[in-house]
């Protein structure tokens, strides 16, 4: 199986006052193309830092990171812009979508951006809308969505532009349990339906347990890396 | 989704300060614009009254008059009178002796600036002529022996109307030559010079006494619409080429007085709007570097989605261009209004000068009809919206400066 992203001995350290962070510590894995993969550690443990380095938003000190086969560890700011745009969407924990873009536009925002043609908007944005429960909103500002279901658009803004992979960054964390796991529902189904690659971070039991791979990072050092079925 | 139509919604986040911003864009391009119309309209009501006064829109003289002023550097105008009699575009043209000399009567002696016209052809354009201004007397049609004079002069000279008085000049033969003129009328313009010196005679019998008939100093033109000078010019220079006794000047050439004060006036007014406009691009990049700030978040955001540094300009440039578009919009509409308002009635400033003004040695009505000035109107606001949109460049700046990760995280 190819590999969508790896990582080989990947560093990370802030300067903090007098001490040094290590935030990602020495970290190697690779996600498969179609991995379901949770980053699972306690706040401060590194997930926020390893999800930005893969995701071409910060650079490694040291380490080598791939996506789809190529080098992203040493590309230029201009480069990384690229790369993001075109190779990675991107979930965030909270205020995900651009204010003044309804729901519609700012999925569509995306495809424009990358120079799709216009005419296929239409059918791929309403396809999306509709596997992910949220037809009829497409004219909603984000204010007037709730917190699950701009979860859901921006779920649509990360995958419409055919990713390598999709990094979401507790995607869950301000979201109650019953609308946190149908969110989780939704991307497992998108994974599996469209065979798109999610690494996703949490420190929720609930949600790791719904994860197909666990990478369990403590210290920013790699403790665990287990695959289940 | 245009970048446009996206910085319109942004700005709608905050209608206050919006509309504060398209005010200040608006105001300042009102006053710019008004001001043309306004100083235009001022410049051709100057043109008009010293055109009607002087030397026309138009007009031609002895090559070298116009900087010495030699009674002997005279022309005849036969041919060109003949030529200018059939085009429409000409609504005056007036052959015209000026010859300095002395004004004498019974009682006294004054320095007085004769002038040959022809009343016939004059009245109606000459404000000397004006009925409204005739003081005592009338003005002598067809009476070649009297003379039509200032009432400062006259009451200088203690004549009246009736009354006899000398006038004394060189000849153009080189000889003193004198005659005695009766008083016709007078007139008083309030422009001192003039009514203190002028003595105006009929042009054939002033060029008899001074001995060159059919010759004249000055053939002034006054034309229908300014427009129309240069085609004017152009053509009727290649009737009567530049020679040895004459050559066509227009009113630039004739009046530098005037020329140059409008020039000067225009210059300061360029100057003013330059310095409104620099503290209008100075608010409008205050404001947008304000609410680029205030949305740290939003832009790490549209970075860590792939925006580049162009379209981060253009979600800038996008506000700046939606709020210079509307400010235009607003301040195009209220010079307009205001320009067609003041353009039918006149603005009237007779209460903040004081009556009416001599300006270059001409009487001036403080009542200023703004005229349209499409082209500088359009162009004023051409660079005001690229002003604007410079305006976006700092802010521009700091929101590239504003790294993904960190405002993820932070804010
Ligand atoms: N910009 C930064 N400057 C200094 N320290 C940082 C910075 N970003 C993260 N850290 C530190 O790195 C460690 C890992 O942080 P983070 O990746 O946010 O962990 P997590 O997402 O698992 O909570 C923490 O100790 C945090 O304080
Ligand atoms: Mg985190």
């Amino acid at each position: 199986m190819n590999e969508a992203a790896e990582l080989h001995s990947v560093i990370k350290t802030y300067q903090e006052g007098e001490s040094r962070v290590h935030a990602v510590d020495n970290v190697s894995f690779a996600l498969s193309a179609g991995d379901f993969a949770v980053l699972a550690g306690p706040s401060g443990s590194g997930k926020t830092t390893l999800l930005n380095l893969v995701g071409g938003l910060d650079r490694p000190d040291s380490g080598e990171i791939f996506l789809d086969g190529k080098k992203t560890s040493d590309r230029t700011d201009d480069e990384l812009t690229d790369i993001r745009l075109h190779r990675i969407g991107f979930v965030f924990q909270a205020y995900n979508l651009v204010p003044v873009l309804t729901a519609y536009e700012n999925v569509q925002f995306i495809l424009q951006i990358q120079g799709v043609p216009e005419k296929e908007h239409g059918t791929r944005i309403a396809t999306l809308f509709h596997d992910l429960g949220i037809e009829g909103l497409e004219h909603r500002f984000p204010p007037q969505l709730s917190g699950g279901q701009q979860q859901r658009v921006a779920v649509a803004r990360a995958i419409v532009g055919n990713p390598a992979v999709v990094l979401a960054d507790e995607p869950t964390a301000n979201l109650d349990s019953e609308t946190a796991s149908q969110l989780l529902d939704l991307m497992y189904k998108m994974n599996t339906e469209r065979g798109v690659t999610f690494l996703f971070s949490s420190h929720d039991p609930m949600v790791i347990e719904r994860a197909r791979r666990v990478i369990r990072l403590h210290d920013g050092k790699l403790q665990s890396d287990e695959k289940r079925s | 989704m245009t970048w446009l139509k996206m910085g319109w919604r942004n700005l709608l986040r905050n209608p206050g300060r919006t509309l504060i911003q398209i005010m200040v864009v608006g105001g300042s391009l009102f006053l710019a614009v008004f001001m043309i119309h306004l100083q235009e309209g001022s410049y051709g009501k100057l043109i008009d009254e010293g055109v009607r006064m002087g030397s026309g829109h138009l007009v031609f003289y002895h090559p070298k008059y116009l900087r010495e002023r030699q009674y002997g550097q005279l022309f005849d105008p036969a041919q060109m009178l003949i030529r200018l009699a059939s085009d429409p575009r000409i609504i005056g043209y007036f052959p015209r002796l000026h010859l300095p000399g002395l004004a004498r009567s019974s009682h006294n002696n004054r320095p007085a600036l004769m002038l040959g016209i022809d009343f016939e052809r004059e009245m109606g354009h000459s404000p000397l002529l004006d009925p409204k201004r005739v003081a005592t007397g009338t003005i002598p049609f067809g009476q070649p022996g009297l003379a039509f004079i200032g009432d400062k002069l006259a009451k200088d000279l203690q004549i009246s109307v009736g009354k006899k008085f000398v006038i004394t000049l060189p000849g153009n033969n080189g000889e003193i030559v004198s005659k005695a003129m009766r008083l016709g009328g007078t007139f008083r313009t309030g422009v001192a010079q003039v009514d203190r010196s002028a003595v105006l005679i009929d042009r054939k019998s002033l060029a008899a006494l001074f001995g060159a008939p059919g010759l004249v100093h000055e053939l002034a033109i006054r034309i229908r619409d300014r427009q129309e000078l240069p085609a004017l010019k152009a053509e009727l220079e290649l009737s009567f080429p530049a020679s040895e006794t004459f050559q066509l000047f227009s009113w630039e050439e004739a009046m530098p007085e005037i020329y140059d004060a409008i020039r000067l006036d225009r210059a300061m007014g360029q100057l003013i709007v330059g310095i409104l406009f620099l503290i209008v691009v100075i608010g409008i990049a205050n404001t947008l570097l304000m609410s680029v700030m205030e949305r740290t978040r939003e832009f790490g955001l549209l970075r860590a989605l792939g925006l580049s540094t162009s379209h981060i300009r253009r979600v800038v440039a996008g506000e700046a261009l939606a709020i210079g578009i509307a400010g235009i919009a607003v301040g195009l509409l209220a010079a307009a209004i205001v320009t067609k308002y003041y353009g039918t009635y006149g603005l009237d400033l007779t209460s903040l000068v004081g009556g009416s003004t001599e300006v270059a040695g001409m009487l001036f009505e403080p009542v200023i009809r703004p005229i349209w000035v499409v082209d500088r109107m359009i162009l004023r606001a051409v660079v005001l919206l690229v002003l604007v949109l410079l305006a976006s460049l700092y802010p521009t700046r700091q929101a590239l400066k504003i790294r993904p990760s960190e405002a993820m995280r932070r804010y």
